[in-house]
């Protein structure tokens, strides 16, 4: 057997499962949004419309769960960032004794059940949790801060969520930076604050970036987190395909829904290589 | 143990030929190194021989059997490669009984085969340890008793030493002469290194350009290339054009060079390979020598360098031992060359 | 001098984000001893009572069954069908492989919501939801670019010569692969394997629209339950998950160096 046929050998039936169980279930959504929708009777078929996605540009409820989409994906990545460089500095440039057991402590609520870490802060946020609970204690408040089910809780909770892939992509950057290069801006006579703007964040601007899209990707398609801590009334992109599903069997709007999703993560990851190769090539 | 004979080998990638007919045979036993630059073509044969590639064309026999699209495994080879390649996750002992075990051994037969390899080799009681624990010359012995332990058919070498330093690099040299005459197995070397061929060898191959220039005894590739691409890669010689008069060349402006090249016609335009240490020079005119200028000095502690120009403008690199008169010579000063017809080469200018 | 160590404040800070990271953790096994229904500072009473409710439920037992097998199984089918392409695409004989390899990667990139949604038009459609295959294959999906990913991050960093030597000492192409390859590429195996299984494991927005109310999963049961408001019932089934958690990475970490794979 050539080694050609035997790699066909080996590659397809994973191309088999995928083509069945993903990719023509994917393209079969694409006729579902072109669909118009009845209520009560669902699906009109052989019908066409672009109202489904029509709505999402211009109906007011659909445009606001956009753009806070968007501003939570934008948001959730500022703070991962501002977080997540610290501790990974820390990682890489601190006692290398210290290294293993703190990047454990970064991997551990990574690989933890996402419904579980979602429960936990709401035990923290909700009306009778434990933040609330102290703080009216200790007579800092008398009624209970509203934590949840608004931008607040979503915010707190993927950044939670999302900050250990973060971490890791800047721990990554950081290592493969090169050493020398900081020891010569600081024998040029740079500071520390001018070493680390002028020298080291520029040179991890790639592990910036692939951590950043990463978390926004991951922060927009999330649907676990934002329903547990958002509820059934504060809506995102997704947990709204979730109930256009599975609530209003309205099938045609959250197949448009859904593939608005799927075009906004495809942009930001095909513009961030475009960017990210432009780059390389200037460097 | 048998022969090793390719039978116009080809192999082509799209439209190149990286091995444009490949025809020789190794002796029973025999040791034959190919020799060239990268790229021309020597590891391609290697590994065709060992079935790491298809040939485009041409066949290859192991013995009797045709091999020519035989699996690696089916062939009974040793291959010793550049990169060792040891089994990083086996100790030395799993390495080398590696081959003995795909061919069924006895545990015993493989225990004692283990160990006489790993003896060969000098590297007894280092069974246990694992090949990050070795230096590379001793991750080097145990590819070796790898390669021999199952006594293959033929034994193929992949630039063995060239992840070596200079100094290990000879002491292998020594070690690898010493095993392949101990278990004469038929063997295929592949090298850049001209000193390691033509040290080793019995017959040494000079490829360039996908092409065996030369395949002959290392004498007769040292001292009687058939072209100038071997002339000039073995060595560093002194090369001058001239044309053909009564077997000598003349380089114009009354100078000649004497020697046996009587069968070239009289007017072909013609090339003299010189060795360095051919050359003999003196301070005082001698019949048939060459007249130049000392144009610069150079010494390297044992032996001292001179590049001497000829009247033609042609420069010659001289050798001379650091204690010899000649040694003392400084730039300006006239010099004659004094050389035997015998050691001059003298090919007709290739077109 | 040779690197920049952080100062004092840079590691507070990073020492605060890190137990900003653990603080849900610790939270959640707290609630899962407390007496009372919500927990307070300083929690009021240790109990057990929420473990024996958990534990004795056999609606959570058979979410907790139906977990492990949907788990294992597509960790399973994934490893055989991730290693065998990645075996292949990683040396490069085919044309496109390349693009092939993003292609089968590529769940990973759309939204799993999205997944989950043409998955269930896809499946109702075709009659076949509500059968425990279909989530198993949804769960291969979902899994398999993990493996894939970490299967060929591992075979890059193999020397090629070293299988070449196995075939030239007389093993053929599959010995070879099991003696010589397979071994090489274990740590990045083992990790593929625990990142597949973990995701398989807490998978919310792919199952939830195809397991039928038999074939609920943990993860669905915790998420579903969540909605009538905090129990702690759910604080002990999800310390359990913490225990086991924990202990899967130390193992992992032990056997395989883990974390450099994440």
């Amino acid at each position: 057997m050539t080694p050609r046929r035997s790699a066909w050998l080996l590659v397809s039936p994973l191309l088999l499962v995928l083509t069945l169980a993903f990719f023509v279930p994917l393209l079969l959504l694409i006729p579902t949004s072109f669909r118009e929708y009845l209520p009560g009777q669902g699906m009109v078929p052989g019908s066409f419309t672009l109202e489904n996605y029509a709505r999402i540009l211009t109906d007011g409820y659909y445009l606001e769960v956009v753009l806070r989409t968007l501003v939570l994906g934008v948001a959730v990545t500022v703070i991962c960032l501002l977080m997540g460089y610290p501790v990974a500095y820390l990682i890489v440039r601190g006692n290398p004794r210290w290294r293993l057991a703190l990047t454990l402590l970064v991997i551990f609520p990574l690989m933890l059940n996402l419904v579980v870490r979602s429960f936990g802060w709401i035990v923290l946020l909700s009306n009778r949790g434990i933040v609330n609970n102290l703080l009216t204690d200790i007579g800092l408040i008398a009624t209970p801060l509203k934590l949840m089910f608004n931008m607040t809780g979503l915010l707190i909770g993927l950044s939670h969520i999302y900050l250990p892939f973060m971490v890791l992509m800047l721990v990554a950057a950081l290592q493969n930076m090169p050493r020398d290069v900081e020891a010569a801006a600081s024998s040029l006579g740079s500071s520390r604050t001018h070493v680390f703007w002028s020298v080291t964040l520029p040179l991890t601007a790639p592990g910036i970036i692939s951590g950043s899209i990463l978390v926004f990707v991951l922060t927009i398609s999330a649907l676990v987190t934002p329903r547990m801590l958002g509820g059934p009334s504060y809506q995102v992109m997704a947990t709204l395909i979730y109930d256009e599903y599975m609530q209003l069997l309205d099938w045609p709007s959250g197949s448009a829904l859904s593939f608005a999703l799927v075009s906004m993560t495809l942009l930001i990851i095909w513009g961030s290589s475009r960017l990210t190769r432009k780059w390389a090539g200037l460097a | 143990m048998s022969n090793l004979t390719l039978r116009n080998v080809v192999k082509r990638y799209g439209k190149t030929e990286v091995v444009r007919g490949a025809s020789f045979e190794i002796a029973e036993g025999e040791f034959v190194s190919l020799l060239g630059p990268s790229g021309c073509g020597k590891t391609t044969i290697l590994r065709m021989v060992a079935g790491l590639l298809e040939p485009s064309g041409g066949e290859i026999l192991i013995g009797s059997r045709e091999v020519t699209r035989l699996p690696p495994d089916k062939r009974n080879i040793g291959l010793v490669f550049q990169s060792y390649a040891l089994f990083p996750h086996m100790t030395v002992f799993d390495n080398v009984a590696f081959g003995l075990r795909r061919r069924k051994e006895e545990p015993a037969e493989i225990t004692r085969r283990v160990n006489e390899a790993l003896e060969m080799v000098r590297l007894s009681g280092y069974g246990s340890r694992y090949p990050r624990e070795l230096s590379g010359g001793q991750q080097q012995r145990v590819a070796m008793a790898r390669a021999i332990a199952p006594r293959p058919s033929v034994l193929l070498f992949d630039e063995p030493l060239s992840n070596l330093d200079a100094s290990l690099r000879d002491e292998m040299q020594i070690e690898l002469k010493r095993l392949q005459s101990e278990l004469a197995i038929t063997t295929l070397f592949v090298t850049h290194d001209q000193a390691e061929a033509l040290s080793l060898s019995d017959r040494v191959g000079v490829m360039y350009n996908g092409v065996i220039q030369q395949l002959d005894a290392p004498e007769a590739i040292y001292h009687r290339p058939v072209n100038a691409f071997v002339a000039s890669f073995i060595g560093k010689p002194n090369r001058v054009s001239g044309v053909m008069r009564g077997g000598s060349l003349d380089l114009g402006g009354d100078l000649v060079i004497r020697a046996e090249a009587g069968h070239l016609a009289n007017g072909t335009a013609a090339e003299a390979f010189i060795r360095q240490e051919a050359l003999q020079v003196q301070s005082s005119p001698v019949e048939g020598a060459l007249r130049g200028t000392v144009a610069l000095r150079s010494f390297s502690g044992p032996q001292v360098q001179l590049v001497v120009r000829l009247g033609t403008g042609a420069e010659l690199v001289v050798d001379v031992p650091s204690s010899a008169e000649a040694a003392a010579l400084t730039p300006g000063e006239t010099v004659w060359l004094g050389l035997h017809p015998r050691d001059v080469i003298v090919l007709a200018k290739e077109v | 001098m040779t690197t920049l160590h952080p100062t004092r404040s840079v590691t507070a800070i990073a020492l605060l984000v890190l137990a900003f990271l653990q603080i849900p953790v610790l939270v959640v096994i707290l609630a899962s001893f407390s007496e009372t229904s919500y927990l307070t500072i300083p929690p009021q009473g240790v109990t057990l009572k929420w473990y024996e409710a958990v534990l004795s439920d056999p609606t959570y037992l058979r979410a907790i069954k139906n977990s492990l097998i949907l788990a294992c199984a597509s960790t399973a089918i994934s490893l055989v069908l991730g290693v065998a392409a990645a075996y292949a695409l990683f040396r490069r004989v085919l044309p496109g492989s390349e693009a092939i390899t993003s292609l089968l990667i590529s769940p990973l990139v759309v939204p799993s919501v999205v997944v989950g949604v043409a998955m269930l038009q896809y499946f109702t459609l075709t009659g076949f939801r509500g059968s425990f295959m279909v989530l198993i294959i949804a769960h291969v999906v979902i899994t398999v670019p993990y493996i894939l990913r970490s299967v060929l991050a591992s075979l890059s960093g193999l020397d090629l010569s070293v299988e070449e030597a196995a075939r030239c000492l007389g093993a053929n192409g599959f010995t070879t692969f099991r003696l010589v390859t397979l071994p090489l590429i274990k740590p990045g195996l083992v990790a593929g394997a625990l990142f597949a299984f973990v995701t398989s494991m807490e998978n919310v927005p792919v199952t939830i629209f195809l397991a039928s109310a038999k074939q609920t999963t943990l993860p669905i049961l915790i998420f579903s339950s969540v909605e009538m408001g905090v129990n702690p019932s759910v604080a002990a089934i999800s310390t359990l998950l913490i225990v086991a958690t924990a202990l899967v990475l130390l193992v992992a970490e032990r056997w395989t160096g883990f974390h450099k794979f994440a």
